[in-house]
């Protein structure tokens, strides 16, 4: 205990120097580093939209130099072994990083653009900065990237009790997606950003699941046709984060970040809602209005089960709880404090 | 006298309908007669002489600067003949490539700014950057779209019959235009509707033409395709080795632009040193061989991007895009040694 008091004691301290001495250098221009995770390359969308910042940047003192990643494990490898400043990430490997904001992702927990905004606007308040930061990583910036679905090869698959057995390509380094697949009683076939695609348009799985933005450029229509379809329950809300080494920025640059990220939101929500079009009426398999009730509780049992075991951070379930009942009062759940 | 009134006033409603259905059937010949040969004529004759000879010459400028100013005109013949949806390939691409140089150039200037450290003379330049490539994206796609028109779809039919080495020219100017669509598109951050699986259906396309005919270009588009969409390359395929292939191809010929598709490629992948490579074999070349005949433009449109490519990296690197002459060489290449003499003895 002791131990870590001291070692806590120290760590403050050595923040503190950290950010005296890029106070000590203000107006000077510091130059760090920005890697991004774009599944294209630094042809990609991602990348681009990230480029855009470095004159933005610049004005706060920072000379951002930025490097495409298609592999998201290196690029969260690299970040954490200090070669990256500042890093652009899924939500799901943010959670290594930041508990809280890793959580927004939390299966089921937000249903809705309106939630989700909601949120954004919560945690772009002043005081939100003490759950945005975790040891001297920082969350500088959240994006959405919509809802996640499931895509489904055959149509008739369309209550849980048919997942058993059946295979979904599932990102085996997500703990959550991990659970809930075999919560269903279906298997796990391992896949990435890369090749879930590929696996679930030849067949090779039954099952994906993914944002709409994926839909169209990754062809996963081929998987849908002829027989399949998306099942338009949001399963949980994707995000992109920016997190940085805070002792490496100048005092106050993750707010600015955060401000200009939230500026951008509604630019992301056009293209979110661009590609939820671009999937054709008929590829929509929508649930009854008891199927959604039922499939709420299972997820809700499950974040449950993943917050127990630390996977999913408590605070956040909480808040998003909140927003979902703000949202909507008369959910069954509004009723009892479970999270 | 009220009979002869309206007796008069029957016969000149009479001669008024006679004269316009006179005037009608008159405006009738002129479309159809006029008009329409003029299109017709106009239309056969870009075709089979304008586009060959332009394909001859190589001031990429004025081939850029007809084809936005022409375009409209050769277009409008649509109206009474014929659309033509072949020629509206070529100079979209055209035109979409000089609003691309334009977004190019403001690049540049942004890059120069942020060297510089003016954030906000950068951020002008990105806008203007954006808004140029947003234009771009609306030229290619529309490049697109008379490609579809014109040969269909490529996904839900079979490859067409060419009747001529040109028809089978435009189609690959056909599927340059729908990718170069989406990459602009990506550029200028701005929904421009391109859709977003044109990359995949291009590559497809890529094999209804003679990869060796076409100097590796239908290749090296698909291995690029493969090189920048997660799980697009087949099992067993290597993009990068297939654009070597291809610009191996594209050097012996004379028209090589499969260097540009293994640049892009390379630049996706952040593999600088390979763009590079890439960048010195094609000044290698330029200088060993002058380019083919009959298609001098299409080697001048490589080397063009190429210098685009190695512009960017000179300006992110020295301030200055590439010099006279330098294209090949590098800021950082090392000095050449040779033989000298001695100079102490003369001390």
């Amino acid at each position: 205990m002791t131990h870590g008091k001291l070692g806590l004691g120290a760590l403050g301290l050595w923040l503190l120097l950290g950010a005296s001495l890029v106070q000590a250098n203000a107006g000077e221009m510091v130059k760090r580093s920005f890697c991004v995770f774009d599944p294209i390359g630094s042809n990609g969308p991602l990348f681009n939209v990230m480029k855009s910042v470095r004159p933005t940047a610049m004005g706060w003192g920072v000379d951002l130099a930025l490097r495409a990643y298609t592999d998201e494990k290196i690029v969260a490898e690299e970040f954490k072994a200090g070669q990256c400043d500042s890093v652009l990430l899924t939500g799901t490997r943010a959670r290594e990083f930041n508990s809280f904001t890793g959580s927004i992702e939390a299966l089921g927990a937000l249903t809705s653009e309106s939630q989700m905004r909601i949120l954004l606007q919560t945690l772009a308040q002043p005081s939100a900065a003490t759950l945005l930061r975790r040891d001297n990583y920082e969350v500088a910036g959240i994006l959405p990237a919509g809802s996640i679905y499931l895509f489904i090869r055959d149509r008739e698959i369309d209550t849980v009790g048919e997942l058993q057995g059946k295979k979904i390509a599932t990102l085996d380094y997500d703990n959550a997606a991990v659970t809930m697949v075999r919560h269903v009683g279906a298997s796990v076939v391992g896949a990435n950003s890369a090749n879930f695609a590929g696996k679930f348009n030849n067949g090779s799985v039954d099952l994906a699941y993914a944002p709409a933005v994926a839909y169209t450029p990754l062809e996963l229509y081929k998987g849908v046709n002829p027989g399949g379809g998306v099942y338009a329950y949001k399963l949980a809300q994707m995000t992109f984060q920016i997190i940085h080494h805070a002792d490496r920025f100048p005092a106050g640059y993750g707010d600015k970040v955060r401000a200009h990220a939230f500026s951008r939101v509604d630019e992301a929500y056009g293209l979110i809602e661009s590609a939820e079009k671009d999937i054709p009426q008929q590829t929509w398999m929508h649930p009854t209005e008891q199927q959604i009730q039922e499939y709420d509780r299972m997820l809700r049992d499950v974040r449950l089960s993943l917050r127990e075991e630390g996977t999913y951070d408590a605070r956040a379930l909480k808040l998003m709880r909140a927003i979902r009942c703000k949202d909507d009062p008369t959910r069954a759940e509004c009723a009892i404090a479970a999270e | 006298m009220n009979i002869r009134v309206s007796r008069l006033i029957r016969l000149r409603a009479w001669l008024m309908a006679a004269t316009a259905s006179v005037a009608l059937s008159g405006c009738g010949v002129v479309n159809h007669m006029i008009y329409k040969t003029t299109g017709d004529v106009m239309q056969g004759f870009s075709k089979s002489h304008t586009v060959p000879y332009l394909l001859q010459t190589g001031d990429l400028e004025m081939a850029c600067a007809m084809s936005e100013s022409v375009q409209p005109l050769l277009m409008s013949f649509g109206r009474v003949t014929t659309h033509p949806d072949q020629l509206a390939v070529m100079m979209s691409l055209q035109a979409g490539g000089c609003a691309e140089d334009r977004g190019r150039e403001a690049e540049l200037q942004s890059l120069a700014a942020l060297r510089a450290r003016n954030p906000e003379e950068a951020e002008d330049a990105i806008i203007r950057q954006k808004r140029h490539y947003a234009l771009a994206a609306q030229r290619y796609f529309k490049g697109w779209q008379h490609f579809q028109a014109y040969y269909g779809d490529p996904e839900a039919e079979e490859c067409p019959d060419f009747d001529e080495d040109l028809d089978e020219f435009i189609y690959l100017a056909g599927l340059l235009s729908g990718l170069q669509a989406l990459n602009a598109e990506i550029q200028s951050t701005a929904p421009v509707g391109v859709p977003k699986n044109v990359g995949s259906v291009v590559a497809r396309a890529t094999s209804c033409l003679d990869n060796e005919k076409w100097w590796g270009a239908p290749m090296g588009l698909r291995a690029t395709v493969w090189a920048m969409i997660p799980g697009a390359q087949p099992a067993g395929e290597d993009a990068f080795e297939r654009l070597q292939a291809s610009d191996a191809l594209g050097e012996a010929a004379g028209v090589r632009i499969s260097h540009v598709f293994h640049a892009i490629a390379a630049w996706n992948k952040s593999d600088m040193d390979q763009v590079r490579d890439v960048i010195r074999r094609h000044a290698e070349a330029i200088d060993k061989r002058p380019p083919a005949e009959d298609w001098v433009l299409v080697d001048q449109l490589a080397t063009h991007n190429i210098l685009a490519i190695s512009d960017k990296l000179w300006m992110e690197n020295t301030g200055h895009r590439t010099p006279m002459g330098g294209l090949g060489t590098f800021w950082d290449d090392e000095a050449p040694t040779g033989e000298v003499i001695d100079l102490d003895s003369l001390l």
